[in-house]
């Protein structure tokens, strides 16, 4: 497969009053065409400033941007609207606009002075909205639809612009996680059955790593390209995202929140809900160790029972919880007192 | 094509709603003549418009020197702002958008302040006794006081890009225009004063019948013309970035826009004194009937649409019993002020939805 986009040592950034702020620097990647790529990278790293330096909103700051070998910097306006459709994050309020206007708009770099539509461009319009499944609204005005429905119309009206190529900024910002996983669903189906080569910035890592034919990891001075599963293999994410407090988890392609432990409590037991036994206590800064060590108190869990979780003080005292909330209540609270008692002994002999 | 796909159904219903808003302007506009502090009857009104022979020759004289010219400038200005204030609030995107807000009514008070009350002292005569003379250096005025500010904005819109900073830069404008004119006031006669703020006022009823046929001329063609931007203000309508993603160079259109609904305002400004509330009210009331985002039909019912209401004006501030007609802009304001509102109230309403 060919390439649709290519970055040379490209610098993007703003020019304001003369002044050039630089955002990233020297940056190199190519887009493949009837691919679906996302672009990620932490807020402030130049993913938008990339996207619009790409549609043509800024100019590069050095540096070759090539699409179909063409400079970008040199194509007009008119041609450029053959060539990339967008979809931008800022709403669109068009008074009394249908969804069936909205998407004929994207019909617009075709039509001539008055922008009347053929019946050819009546029937792409319809298709459009038909491939991004709106169909059954398609009289409905704009501020009748949801966010989701939104965003699909506008998709729609990016298709109808007929381009081989849609920039997407952020797509599924804004929309609850059904809808997010329609929308990157939607633009799946259009990379692998229209052989459109899609580009899209976005925050949802599970679903850019299951769903993107190619990631582009944006850092302040490169990007580092590939297929999910071969960034994952170089640990990519880990430096891209590892701040305090997060660790990517290369297995369950996942953020893990890390926590400070204060205490440790032991456990004996195993199963699914030791797992959510530890997670639940990983919250409260508790640890869970295996394994009965000296201590006085510990939890036993009891796969089988109706109240599997038991608190034992000693190997005579056991209370048992139902829930995973009471058990942590109660440990907490027994906790409290011994470190209270702890706090009080302290503070004596340091006097 | 099938005329029965609902793809034409909005186009087709707004379309009954343009024919039923045709007929209500003709009619507004018989109404015009028949009443008044005099009521002339309906086929004395129906001769006179065929060109008949007129059996009442002082009812003929009341048509013909006042009702109307009165009601042809109506016309003529009522469309013109309704299609101006549609240009300006697509443009700025902002539904208080209006000519009024952009300073170009200001800069033609600018000039008609200058010649009424700062040239009649220079040459030591009252510019309000000159007759004809005066008349047309007071259009000249208003004329080169509204283009005057036009150049300012359309130079601001190019070096300041976004459309709302052009928007505040139109009040500002409006407002050291307002007190430049208070100083003006403050050093000149007193019935140069008075002069002034009867053409403040703003009136239908200055223009003779062959002038105001000039005036309804020159208002129609740039109305007309204005119907070939349709296209752009629908991209426009979509945001700049998507304007420009769609192939629109925005300078150039934005800027073609801005001078169309500059020439449309000054014109009925000139001619007419400032005119309040039409052009903020009407494309609302537009919108409502078009039910379409399409700008040829908003255009073209924004056109109808003012016409009627300024008809509809007119004919309140002459209504029987009242000795003297009332100031136009009174009543505008009280028609349009409603309609203002009311798109205050239910943003408000669409805003409380969205959270």
């Amino acid at each position: 497969m060919g390439k649709i986009l290519e970055l040379e040592n490209l610098n993007i950034g703003y020019t304001q009053a003369g002044h050039r702020k630089e955002v990233a620097s020297d940056l190199c990647a190519s887009l493949m065409k009837g691919e679906m790529t996302c672009l990620l990278g932490a807020n402030g790293k130049g993913k938008s400033t990339l996207m619009k330096t790409i549609c043509g909103f800024l100019k590069p700051l050095n540096g070759s941007l090539q699409f179909n070998g063409r400079d970008i910097t040199r194509m007009t306006e008119r041609e450029m609207a053959k060539e990339i459709a967008i979809v931008l994050t800022e709403k669109i309020s068009t008074p009394n606009a249908t969804v069936f206007e909205l998407v004929a708009y994207g019909r617009s770099p075709f039509t001539g002075f008055l922008g009347r539509l053929s019946a050819k461009d009546k029937q792409i319009v319809d298709e459009a909205i038909f491939a991004c499944g709106i169909q059954h609204k398609k009289y409905s005005p704009l501020a009748a639809l949801s966010d989701g429905e939104r965003q699909k119309a506008t998709i729609a009206k990016a298709l109808a612009q007929d381009t081989p190529l849609i920039l997407l900024d952020e797509p599924t910002a804004f929309l609850d996680l059904p809808a997010r996983v329609e929308i990157m669903q939607l633009l799946r189906k259009l990379a692998s059955e229209k052989g459109k080569s899609i580009l899209m910035s976005t925050h949802d890592l599970d679903l850019a790593l299951q769903m993107s034919d190619r990631l582009w990891l944006l850092h302040h001075d490169q990007i580092v390209a590939g297929s999910p599963e071969d960034l994952t293999l170089i640990n990519a994410f880990q430096s891209m995202f590892n701040k305090g407090g997060v660790e990517f988890d290369n297995k369950t392609g996942m953020f893990k929140v890390l926590y400070n432990h204060e205490s440790l409590l032991p456990v004996h037991g195993h199963g699914f809900e030791y797992v959510l036994l530890r997670r639940a206590f990983a919250r409260k800064g508790i640890k869970l160790i295996q394994g009965k060590q000296n201590e006085a108190v510990w939890i036993n869990i009891m796969n089988n029972s109706t109240r599997p979780y038991v608190l034992m003080n000693g190997e005579d005292v056991s209370e048992d919880f139902a829930s995973i909330e009471e058990t942590v209540k109660r440990v907490i609270q027994q906790l409290s007192q011994t470190s209270s008692v702890k706090f009080e002994v302290n503070e004596i002999t340091s006097n | 094509m099938n005329e029965n796909k609902p793809d034409n159904l909005p186009i087709r219903m707004s379309g009954t709603f343009s024919m039923l808003a045709i007929l209500l302007v003709s009619v507004l506009f018989v109404f015009n003549l028949m009443f008044g502090s005099v009521s002339i009857p309906l086929e004395a009104v129906w001769q006179l418009l065929t060109g008949g022979d007129t059996d009442n020759v002082v009812w003929h004289n009341i048509m013909l020197q006042s009702r109307l010219p009165q009601a042809m400038v109506a016309l003529g200005a009522g469309m013109a702002l309704g299609i101006a204030g549609l240009l300006m609030q697509t443009l700025f995107r902002n539904p208080l958008a209006g000519p009024s807000v952009l300073g170009i009514s200001s800069g033609a008070s600018l000039g008609v302040a200058f010649v009424i009350l700062v040239a009649g002292q220079l040459f030591g005569i009252s510019f309000s006794q000159l007759g004809l003379f005066g008349d047309v250096s007071l259009l000249f005025a208003a004329l080169a006081g509204s283009l005057g500010i036009l150049l300012i904005i359309l130079l601001v819109s190019q070096k300041v890009g976004g459309t709302l900073s052009v928007l505040i830069m139109g009040v500002m404008i409006g407002y050291l225009s307002n007190s430049l004119v208070g100083i003006m006031k403050y050093y000149s006669l007193e019935e140069d004063v008075h002069t002034y703020v009867i053409w403040g006022l703003g009136s239908f009823s200055r223009l003779p019948l062959e002038r105001a046929q000039l005036f309804l001329m020159l208002i129609i063609i740039p109305s007309l013309g204005c119907l070939f931007l349709s296209k752009w203000l629908n991209l426009l309508s979509l945001g700049d970035n998507y304007a420009k993603n769609l192939g629109l160079r925005i300078k150039r259109s934005r800027m073609i826009i801005i001078m169309m609904s500059g020439l449309l305002t000054a014109l009925v400004t000139a001619f007419c004194g400032p005119i309040v509330f039409i052009g903020m009210a009407v494309p609302h009331l537009a919108k409502i009937i078009s039910r379409t985002s399409n700008h040829f039909v908003l255009i073209l019912n924004a056109g109808i649409l003012g016409a009627a209401t300024a008809l509809f004006c007119n004919l309140i501030a002459r209504l029987p019993g009242i000795d003297t007609a009332l100031p136009i802009n009174s009543v505008t304001a009280f028609v349009g002020a409603p309609v203002v509102i009311s798109v205050i109230w239910n943003r408000r309403k669409e805003q409380l939805g969205d959270s």
